[in-house]
C-alpha cells in the first residue's frame, strides 16, 4: 500500500471530475475537484505536494497556461495533463515542463503507477 | 367584308357614322317637306334633233312638257318649240357640246310650253357621231317641274336635288325612278338622267341584292337603310349606303325618296382598319407569349395564337367567352382572381399561376397584367389585358436548383462534420473516460466499502454510456441529409441542441456563449435539420470571426424573440465586425475569409432561410462585432420551395 496522497482534479466536465475523484478515493487517496484553472489558482500554494490532474481544454485559462503559471511559481506537484489525444507539439512541450500526458480514457494501472512513484 | 369580330380590337371602328341617314336628318326631310307642298316629281323630256337643231324624235315626256303632240313638233327648230330666250340659244348650238365638260354640265334654262306657261328646266345634251366622227344627231334631255312657276325656281325640290352633293332619286309608288340628280348620274357612271328615269330603282343594284333593306313596303312607314352592292352603267360594282323613305304628297300619292352615299371612302377606311387590325393580330400572333383579354367576370374576350396553343384550343371559338378559371389550376384560382381584380382596379400586376390545357397539360405561367377600358358596352368597365409567359422550364430548373442546393447542403454538412470530427472525438471521450473511471472505481472497491457507493458508481456508468450513445445518435441524424421535411419544432430547443453540438468547438476556441431565449415562443414549422445547419453555420461563423480577439472577450450571445407571427433569432459576436467591402458578398457562395472551407456556409444558410419564407441579414454592432439576424415566419405560407418536389 502506497502512502496516501492528495490529488487535485481540474476538469470542467462534471462526469470526468466526479468519476476521477471517486476512483482516486477508492484507491485510498484524497481528491480535491475544481471546475476551472481560475478556481484552482485561488486555493493554490506552491508547497503543495501530490498529483495535479488538469484537462488540456478549459474555458478561460487553459490547462497549458495553468501549468506554465504553477511551474513558474515552483510547484512540487506531479502534473498530469489530460487530453483527448496527444498532439506531437504538446509532447515536446510536456517534456520541457516534465508533465505527464494521459490520453482519455486512461487505465487504472496508469493511475496506480502515478501514485506509487 | 370586315368581320364584326375583327373590328372588336380597334374600338374606334365600332360606330362608323352612317353618312346617309345623318344626311337625312338635315337634308332628306327637307326634301320631303318641299315635295309635299309642291306635288309632282320632276318631268323628264327627251328630244333628238339633227345637227341643224330640227327635232327628229321626242318622247312622251317632251309632249307633256310642251303640251303639244309629237306631230306638231317634229321638223321644227328645238329652240323655237321651247321658246328658248335669245341669250340661251348659243348653248343649244354650241360646237363645244361634245367636250367632256359639256357632257356633264347641265344647263339651266327657262322654257315655255305651247300654252305660254314658263318652266324652269335643266338641260343636258349629247352629240351622237357617225363612224367618221361627224355629228349625226344631238339628244337633249330636259328635266323640269312642269307646273312650277318661273318665279320660284329655287323653291322646287328638283333644284334642291340638283344642288345637293348627295346622290338622290325620287321613285313612284311602284319603285320606278321619276328623277335622279347629277350626283347620282355621275356616281353610277351614266351620262344622262334620262338613262335612269323610268327604270326600276332596283336596276341600280346588283341582282339578288334587293331584298330586305330595299323593301318598298317597309320604306312606306319608316326610314330604311342598308349597304348594297350597286352596279354601274358599265357593269362594275361598288358599295353604297342606301336610305329610303316614303312620302305622301298633297294629293295623297305615294312617292319614295332615295338617298345614296358612295361607300368608297368608308370602305377604304374600313379596309385600313382591317389591314391595321390584321397587322396588329399578326404581331400578336407572332409573339411567343400568350396575350389575352379577360373581363372582370373571368370571361375570355380575346386570345392570340400563342395563348391558344398553351390552352390547347384548336381555335378561339372553342374558348371564346369561356370562364378562364376553367383553364387555371384550382390551387392557382385565388392568386389568379386577386391578379384579375387588381388589374381591373387599374393596378399593374405580376404573378405566377398554373394552368391545365384542354388536353390536360400542366404549365406554369408568369403573367404581367394591366387594366384596359373601352372593350365592353360600358366604356368605363375595366378588363384585364395580360401577357403571359410559359415558365414551366424555368420552374423545372428552379426545382433542380433546389434539389442541387439540398445536395450541396448535405455535402456542406459532411464538410462541417469533418471539421467537427476532432471536437467530436473529444466530446465522445468525455463520457467514455468517465465511464471507464467509474467502472474501475467500482472494481477497486474493497469489501468494506459500502454497496451503496458501488451502486452509485454503476448508475453513473450507465448514465455515461447513455450520454455517449446520444452523442452518436445526434451526429448521425445531423449527417444523414434526408430530404427537407417541415416539422413542428420549438426553436429554443433547437438552439440548445445546436449549442451542445458546438460545445467542444466553442470551448477549444475559448469562446463563451450566453443565451437569452424568449419564453413565449410557440412551436414553428420548419425543416429541423436545415435550420439546425443554419444555426451551426452562424455559431461557427461567429467563432471564426473572434479568432484574433483576446480569449476573455470572446463571447457569443444567442437571442430569440417573438414579433407577431414571426420569430427573430440573433447571433451576436464580439469579433471584427463586417467591413463594407465584404458586406455585399457575404451571402454569396465561395466567399470565405478562411484559408480552408468552401465559404458555402452563409450562402446555404441564406438559401435555407429564404426557402422558409424568412430573411437573413448581417449587421455591424454599434460597439463591437457583428450580429446575424434571422427572421422566420411561424408557418411557411406555401412552404416555399420545400414542397417543390410534391408539385405535379
Amino acid at each position: 500500500m502506497t502512502e496516501s496522497q492528495i490529488a487535485y482534479v481540474i476538469d470542467d466536465d462534471e462526469a470526468v471530475r466526479h468519476s476521477l475523484g471517486t476512483l482516486i478515493s477508492v484507491l485510498g487517496h484524497g481528491a480535491e475537484s475544481y471546475e476551472s484553472a481560475e478556481q484552482f489558482l485561488e486555493d493554490f500554494c506552491p508547497d503543495w505536494t501530490g498529483v495535479l490532474f488538469v484537462d488540456l481544454r478549459l474555458p478561460g485559462i487553459s490547462g497549458r497556461e495553468l501549468i506554465e503559471k504553477i511551474t513558474a511559481a515552483g510547484t512540487k506537484l506531479k502534473i498530469v495533463l489530460m487530453t483527448g489525444h496527444a498532439a506531437s507539439d504538446s509532447l515536446v512541450w510536456t517534456d520541457a515542463h516534465s508533465v505527464l500526458v494521459l490520453e482519455k480514457p486512461f487505465a487504472v494501472t496508469q493511475l496506480k503507477e502515478l501514485f506509487s512513484r | 367584308m370586315v368581320e364584326p369580330r375583327d373590328l372588336q380590337i380597334a374600338s374606334a371602328s365600332r360606330s362608323i357614322p352612317s353618312p346617309v341617314t345623318n344626311g337625312v336628318g338635315s337634308g332628306g326631310f327637307l326634301v320631303a317637306e318641299r315635295l309635299d307642298s309642291r306635288r309632282n316629281a320632276a318631268l323628264t323630256a327627251m328630244i333628238a334633233t339633227d345637227r341643224e337643231g330640227l327635232v327628229t324624235q321626242l318622247d312622251s315626256g317632251a309632249e307633256q312638257l310642251i303640251q303639244a303632240s309629237a306631230a306638231s313638233i317634229l321638223g321644227r327648230a328645238l329652240v323655237d318649240v321651247f321658246q328658248i330666250a335669245d341669250e340661251d340659244r348659243s348653248w343649244f348650238f354650241g360646237g363645244e357640246s361634245n367636250s367632256e365638260d359639256a357632257k356633264h354640265k347641265r344647263f339651266p334654262c327657262r322654257v315655255c310650253d305651247a300654252a305660254g306657261q314658263a318652266h324652269h328646266a335643266s338641260w343636258s345634251r349629247l352629240a351622237l357621231q357617225d363612224a367618221s366622227g361627224n355629228v349625226e344627231s344631238i339628244v337633249f334631255t330636259a328635266v323640269c317641274q312642269p307646273h312650277a312657276g318661273p318665279e320660284s325656281p329655287a323653291a322646287t325640290p328638283w333644284c334642291f336635288l340638283e344642288d345637293g352633293d348627295q346622290a338622290m332619286a325620287i321613285a313612284d309608288s311602284s319603285g320606278t325612278i321619276l328623277s335622279a340628280n347629277r350626283s347620282l348620274v355621275d356616281l353610277w357612271g351614266f351620262r344622262y338622267e334620262s338613262e335612269i328615269v323610268g327604270q326600276r330603282f332596283t336596276s341600280l343594284f346588283k341582282r339578288g341584292n334587293t331584298d330586305g333593306d330595299l323593301n318598298l313596303q317597309r320604306a312606306q312607314s319608316e326610314l330604311t337603310s342598308g349597304r348594297h352592292t350597286a352596279i354601274t352603267h358599265d357593269g362594275s360594282e361598288f358599295f353604297v349606303e342606301t336610305a329610303m323613305f316614303g312620302i305622301k304628297t298633297a294629293d295623297n300619292e305615294l312617292s319614295f325618296i332615295l338617298l345614296f352615299k358612295d361607300l368608297k371612302e368608308v370602305i377604304q377606311y374600313e379596309q385600313e382598319i382591317r389591314a391595321y387590325t390584321e397587322r396588329l393580330q399578326a404581331i400578336l400572333n407572332s409573339t411567343p407569349e400568350c396575350v389575352k383579354i379577360v373581363d372582370k367576370d373571368c370571361r375570355l374576350l380575346e386570345m392570340n395564337s400563342a395563348g391558344l396553343a398553351m390552352a390547347e384550343a384548336a381555335s378561339f371559338k372553342d374558348i371564346e367567352n369561356a370562364n378562364v378559371l376553367e383553364l387555371v389550376e384550382p390551387e392557382s384560382h385565388a392568386i389568379f382572381l386577386k391578379g384579375l381584380s387588381d388589374a381591373c382596379a387599374g393596378r399593374q400586376t405580376l404573378f405566377e399561376f398554373g394552368i391545365i390545357g384542354l388536353n390536360g397539360t400542366h404549365r406554369w405561367m408568369e403573367q404581367h397584367a394591366v387594366g384596359v377600358k373601352g372593350l365592353k358596352e360600358d366604356p368605363e368597365e375595366m378588363c384585364m389585358l395580360a401577357v403571359t409567359r410559359d415558365v414551366t422550364e424555368q420552374q423545372k430548373a428552379k426545382k433542380q436548383l433546389v434539389a442541387l442546393r439540398d445536395k450541396l447542403a448535405h455535402f456542406a454538412r459532411l464538410g462541417t462534420l469533418g471539421e467537427l470530427a476532432s471536437g467530436l472525438s473529444h466530446e465522445l471521450n468525455q463520457p467514455l473516460a468517465a465511464l471507464e473511471l467509474y467502472a474501475n472505481a467500482a472494481l477497486e472497491m474493497n469489501e468494506e466499502q459500502q454497496s451503496e457507493m458501488r451502486a452509485d458508481c454503476l448508475r453513473r456508468v450507465s448514465q455515461q454510456a447513455l450520454l455517449a450513445g446520444e452523442i452518436v445518435k445526434r451526429m448521425r441524424s445531423f449527417v444523414k441529409g434526408s430530404p427537407p421535411r417541415p416539422e413542428r419544432v420549438q426553436l429554443n430547443a433547437l438552439v440548445t441542441e445546436v449549442i451542445k453540438i458546438c460545445e467542444t468547438d466553442l470551448k477549444s476556441n475559448g469562446v463563451s456563449i450566453k443565451t437569452d431565449l424568449s419564453r413565449d415562443l410557440p412551436e414553428m414549422e420548419v425543416d429541423k435539420i436545415q435550420i439546425q445547419q443554419v444555426l451551426i453555420n452562424l455559431i461557427r461563423n461567429a467563432i471564426e470571426a473572434m479568432g484574433s480577439q483576446p480569449a476573455e472577450s470572446r463571447l457569443i450571445q444567442v437571442e430569440t424573440t417573438l414579433h407577431q407571427a414571426r420569430i427573430c433569432l440573433r447571433v451576436k459576436d464580439t469579433g471584427e465586425g463586417i467591413g463594407p467591402e465584404v458586406s455585399d458578398k457575404l451571402f454569396m457562395p465561395f466567399q470565405s475569409s478562411k484559408d480552408d472551407g468552401l465559404g458555402m456556409g452563409l450562402a446555404i444558410s441564406q438559401n435555407v432561410i429564404e426557402s422558409h419564407g424568412g430573411r437573413i441579414r448581417a449587421l455591424s454592432n454599434a460597439d463591437v462585432g457583428a450580429t446575424f439576424e434571422v427572421d422566420l415566419p411561424l408557418r411557411v405560407g406555401r412552404l416555399g420551395e420545400l414542397d417543390a418536389e410534391a408539385r405535379p
